[in-house]
């Protein structure tokens, strides 16, 4: 569109553009074990690497990596495999065999010899974990107080202050935090040690490693890395903790969303927000109906008043009136009511219609 | 000695169809069927509840989208247009089924409704509903919160955190516009939640947030509470889970409530069961049919032969299905309470749209609802979040997993093979947009020599928000109403991108950025572009501000 163009030009249903000329990969989550890729490398870019790779045995493929609790710098990823793509096509669903995994992906080129040239990196993503977590530490945080807390009992000194923020310790001899099936009573008169914000920042970053490195969550993140790799293998130690935990979910929801995921799905509904279930009711194949109406109509002076029974009817402004009706089974009498305008003359029609009653031959 | 609380969290949204440039618009009666049957409605429960005394609680989301068409003066014109020729009709109708007892008390109530709705809307509100929820919010009964700025499914827009961010901001921005305060919680649309999107809620102000019952079941470490209890994500916000007990009581195809035999038949209207001459007048004017919102039958069954409404029965049920709703709520906390350490409490999230829209009978059972727990029991109590976090501001921290209440539980129902196509042009979109903020962020200032550029860049923005509501994808999905989907990303991108280029070639187009304003105004007069900015721009003010100074001094 020109400058010259005004309103009267307005474009009314735009075409959007195939390419936006840049190489580009993204990553979308889409369930625990699934996630959607899309790329784009316009013809550039494919000239480019062919004139840099020189042979045209190369395949474009798409490297996977898993950054998992990783600071990633291009190669030391846990482990990476390549999906082999049409670069034509726009984007694919890939099924992954498990979840709670970070991801992230190079769109490249593998020679023929197996060597990979990477062109364009994605974004970062890290899929849904799929049931309940196996880290059982409590940590409690108060927000009227800005501080944090930890409730469990008998934390008596300094020292031990460190378990609510080391998994491995707390795995070792701390019955208090250590979970017992049923819900846990707790006191809240008992003791309670505020942690400080930079202990909890130091707990999740150990968790969340990626966190840190994305957005400078804390300071010190190698160290931090380190620790965080300690943890994911003591993550597995505790798995007594989820038997009991599913003893104690009885009569709350965790059953049923263990079962089958999220609670629109357990209703047995395919969508979500209000219209499912109307969406059944609904069900409509063959039908056959039939209604009926009266239509009465009839004309007098402009200025005259016409009544049906008591009620007034409303004459158009040539004196011309039409009346409808709903004709269910049964008699419907119609005594009609014309006054004059100068109220001398009052004329009367008087007849019925009669519906037989309906009968449904199936 | 109540035991538990139950926070019932009504979701009000609407995606923003508004069309100047046509005289009738088929999608804007979304909005008007939902005020008559459901928005008003519900003020009308509110009303009836606080002018007798009983003490209720209800939170509910009132998203920006809903908020800026509620307060639109051509919307507001249009739907009285609207509750006119309704009125219109269901006096034709009252004169057609006189002879016809069970019909004839059906016309009149519907006439009685049409006329109260007006009356509501146009000399009890003047035209703006959402000074009716303000009312209330400011007596204490509602807890009104915010929600994103067009609805965007935040796991599916990360991509560009900054358009995750404009979406918080620009969303509790107009919230504080609409109602006068900062809003204490937030509705994070469709439920969907990603680890650390807290922090956006954190850094402007939210204390807490509502997430799917998994999102809280798989939270990292292991809830305690189930979710019974709310969890602070690390950020310190507070995601409280959806109960599905009570959820699926409500929603559930099988053995929900809305779906008994003796409510209301949402699919027999008489914009498509009278005969045609008769109908025209009010329907499309095009001669298509659609709803009117006058319908005589009721479910009956699972038939295609559906016997008269009865109001009476119909509310009988819904007093019925009230006292059931409270019952097994009772149940559920007094077996929760004996395990738990403190005062469990049961979230029920449900779109508002479906109580009165969908479910006819719906407000009347809130009614119900609200009395009976006022009256007949004392083992849970109505509550809000908030005021649960005053009574617990200590709760166990974990990081919630991501999660949404859509199929499946994650993000599959906006994105799969029918609209996955969207995404790509929205996040170059949203990327294109954080560029043109931070390289044309001297235009933003005020300065009356860059104000054209600063509405391109504004409005711009207005095309991406719109662009990224959650509802385009859903109406693919769901197959209906598909090409009107499509054109608005199209539409919305389109536009969007002409004004990209036009920015940057500095040749920008006056009359046709007019026109655009015009048309796709959600938000106006709002300085939108500075929400995507990486650095807020007063700082940069105040350095120049300082330096002013400083020379000045010199």
């Amino acid at each position: 569109m020109t400058k010259s163009s005004t309103a009267q030009h307005f474009i009314e249903n735009y075409s959007l553009p195939e390419s936006y000329g840049t190489a580009r990969l993204a990553l979308l989550v889409r369930a625990p074990n699934s996630i959607y890729i899309y790329w784009e490398l316009p013809e550039h870019s494919r000239r480019d690497n062919n004139e840099k790779i020189r042979t045209n045995d190369s395949r474009y493929v798409i490297r996977m990596y898993d950054v998992t609790l990783v600071d990633f710098n291009g190669s030391n990823a846990n482990h990476y495999f390549d999906i082999e793509i049409d670069i034509n096509s726009k984007g694919w669903y890939v099924e992954l065999w498990s979840d709670c995994v970070t991801y992230c992906a190079e769109l490249g080129v593998r020679t023929n010899h197996g060597s990979f040239i990477p062109i364009v990196r994605s974004n970062y993503i890290t899929t849904p974990r799929r049931s309940f977590s196996d880290r059982a530490d409590m940590i409690w945080m108060n927000q009227e107080q800005k501080a944090f807390v930890s409730p469990a009992e008998n934390i008596p000194s300094k020292e031990e202050r460190e378990v609510v923020v080391d998994r491995k310790d707390l795995k070792a001899d701390k019955p208090t935090v250590a979970p017992t099936p049923g819900y846990q009573r707790l006191s809240r008169s008992h003791n309670r040690l505020p942690l400080s914000v930079e202990e909890i920042k130091a707990y999740y970053a150990k968790l969340y490693p990626l966190f840190a490195r994305i957005k400078g969550l804390l300071n010190g993140k190698s160290a931090l890395l380190k620790n965080g790799m300690k943890l994911e293998k003591s993550a597995e130690e505790s798995p007594d903790y989820c038997g009991s935990y599913k003893k104690y979910s009885i009569g709350s929801s965790a059953e049923m969303i263990e079962k089958v995921g999220a609670s629109e799905n357990i209703a047995g509904n395919n969508q979500s927000a209000s219209e499912q279930q109307f969406i059944n009711l609904k069900g409509r194949s063959f039908y056959f109906e039939i209604g009926a109406e009266l239509i009465v109509y009839g004309r007098t002076e402009p200025n005259a008043i016409v009544k049906l029974g008591d009620n007034v009817i409303k004459l158009r402004a040539d004196g011309t009136f039409t009346l409808r009706f709903a004709l269910p089974d049964g008699k419907i009498p119609l005594d009609f009511k014309a006054i004059s305008g100068d109220k001398v003359e009052i004329r009367a029609i008087s007849t019925s219609v009669e519906r037989e009653k309906t009968r449904y031959n199936p | 000695m109540h035991k538990g609380y139950l926070a019932l969290v009504l979701h009000a949204h609407l995606p923003f169809v508004r069309h100047p440039e046509e005289d009738y618009f088929l999608e804007e009666n979304w909005l008007f069927e939902a005020i008559t049957e459901t928005y008003i409605p519900l003020l009308e429960v509110f009303d009836n509840l606080y002018n007798d005394s009983v003490g209720f609680k209800v939170t509910m989301s009132i998203t920006p989208p809903l908020a800026c068409m509620l307060k639109d003066p051509l919307l507001q014109e249009r739907y009285l247009r609207h509750i006119n020729k309704l009125i219109e009709l269901s006096e034709k109708e009252l004169q057609r089924t006189q002879y016809d007892s069970l019909y004839h008390g059906l016309a009149a109530k519907y006439n009685h409704k049409f006329e109260r709705a007006k009356q509501i809307f146009s000399e009890k509100y003047k035209n703006d509903l959402t000074l009716g929820f303000k009312y209330f919010q400011d007596k204490g009964c509602l807890e009104i919160i915010a929600s994103c700025a067009t609805h965007g499914f935040l796991p599916n827009l990360r991509v560009n955190e900054s358009s995750v961010k404009a979406q918080v901001e620009i969303g509790i921005n107009n919230y504080i516009k609409t109602f006068g305060k900062k809003p204490k919680g937030f509705w994070l649309p469709e439920c969907g939640y990603y680890p650390r999107v807290d922090e956006f809620l954190k850094n402007a102000g939210i204390k807490y947030f509502f997430i799917d019952s998994h999102g809280i079941m798989h939270a990292d470490p292991v809830p305690r509470y189930g979710v019974y209890a709310p969890l602070y994500c690390p950020s310190g916000v507070a995601a409280f889970g959806r109960d599905w007990e009570s959820s699926k009581q409500v929603w559930s195809a099988s053995e929900g409530y809305p779906g008994d035999v003796d409510y209301r038949e949402y699919y027999r209207d008489i914009g498509f069961e009278l005969e045609y001459d008769y109908i025209k007048p009010y329907i499309h004017p095009m001669g298509l049919r659609v709803n009117t919102g006058i319908k005589y039958w009721r479910i009956t069954g699972k038939t295609e032969y559906k016997e008269v409404y009865r109001p009476d029965w119909a509310r009988e049920k819904a007093a019925q299905h009230a006292g059931n709703f409270m019952f097994n709520r009772e149940k559920q906390i007094e077996h929760l309470s004996y395990h738990l350490d403190r005062k469990p409490i049961i979230i029920s999230p449900y779109d508002a749209e479906l109580f009165g829209h969908w479910w006819y009978e719906g407000p009347m059972w809130l009614e119900f609802l609200a009395r009976k727990m006022f009256y007949d029991q004392q083992t849970i109590k109505m509550i809000t979040p908030s005021e649960y976090l005053e009574e617990y501001p200590t709760n166990q921290m974990s990081m919630p997993s991501q999660s949404s209440w859509g199929y499946k539980g994650y993000s599959e129902f906006w994105l799969e093979g029918c609209n996955d196509w969207i995404y790509k042009h929205m996040h170059v979109a949203g990327e294109r947009m954080a560029t043109l903020a931070n390289k044309y962020k001297e235009c933003l200032n005020g300065n009356p020599k860059h104000k054209i550029i600063k509405r391109a860049l504004n409005q711009a923005a207005r095309e991406l928000l719109l662009a990224e509501s959650s509802d385009w994808p859903f109406i693919m999905k769901t197959g209906t109403m598909v090409p009107y989907a499509n054109k608005r990303i199209n539409n919305h991108i389109g536009r969007f991108n002409q004004l990209f280029e036009e920015i940057n070639s500095g040749n920008i187009n006056k009359d046709w950025l007019t026109e655009v304003e015009k048309r796709d105004n959600i938000f106006e007069k709002v300085n939108l572009a500075e929400f995507y900015l990486s650095k807020p721009l007063h700082e940069k003010e105040n350095i120049k501000e300082n330096n002013r100074k400083k020379s000045c001094d010199c």
